[in-house]
């Protein structure tokens, strides 16, 4: 999947503030409402959703990733923010460890198949020693853009 | 293909598939055993059945075709259990 043409550099977050998982969902979609992605109505809407979400089981999938998302109708097309965090984030993940990178997904109903390979393509990063230590590594959203260029290269 | 052990073969009935959160609810009850689980999709590599991220890397979308084997002492019982979860459509629509 063309990861790196999903994903745009200004809605990747290389600085998250926050040290614990509201905060930093909050975080992203400020940014992606100053992008002009999405109303303030709908930031609200999407912020309860993934919380909601998070409340029937973390999204922090291991190995430093996590993937909250939400279903919403507000969007034509799938929207994917990729956040960063330096220390770590609290994340309650099944394997226990802080979260640096967090994927935030949100999908329309119509759109489910191309969730699922975001969810496929990023569960295949964290799984992978080399790709994981390069995510793990990024400090800037350049640094982001072209780790998802590599991958989809060496592919 | 691995044959060890004894498997099963059944079509996801949840519309969402094997997203997140049902294979955290795999993951969690295929760990109560010790028996080795394995999961593959449509004919696909097998991968871990516990392991959250060998199943969400898999992602198997709402009315695929999965493979569960397991091996090991308890491996009927992990087998039935594995089995009525994915059947139960994880408690979701």
């Amino acid at each position: 999947m063309h990861f790196s043409k999903l994903v745009k550099k200004k809605n990747i977050v290389a600085d998250l503030q926050g040290t614990e998982r509201e905060g930093v969902l909050r975080e992203m979609l400020a940014r992606l409402r100053e992008n002009g992605e999405m109303s303030e109505k709908d930031a609200d809407q999407i912020f309860s959703g993934l919380m909601a979400r998070e409340r029937l089981g973390t999204t922090g999938i291991g190995r430093g990733i996590a993937i909250p998302h939400v279903r919403f109708d507000g969007l034509k097309d799938l929207l994917v923010a990729v956040g960063r965090s330096g220390p770590g984030v609290d994340y309650a993940a099944v394997d226990g460890g802080k979260v640096k990178v967090v994927f935030l997904v949100v999908t329309p109903a119509a759109k489910q198949d191309d969730y699922l390979a975001v969810l496929r393509y990023v569960s295949s990063i964290a799984r992978d020693d080399y790709n994981n230590k390069l995510l793990m590594g990024a400090q800037t959203a350049k640094d982001f853009v072209e780790i998802f260029q590599d991958i989809e290269e060496n592919d | 293909m691995n044959d060890g052990g004894v498997s099963r073969e059944l079509i996801l009935r949840n519309r969402h598939g094997l997203h997140v959160r049902p294979s955290g609810q795999f993951v969690t009850v295929a760990n109560r055993f010790r028996a080795e689980v394995y999961v593959s999709v449509e004919d696909g590599e097998e991968g871990n059945g516990k392991s959250m991220l060998d199943l969400t890397a898999r992602a198997a979308a709402g009315g695929a075709r999965i493979r569960i084997r397991a091996v090991g002492p308890d491996a009927e019982e992990a087998l039935a259990a594995l089995c009525e979860l994915v059947d139960s459509g994880f408690g979701e629509d």
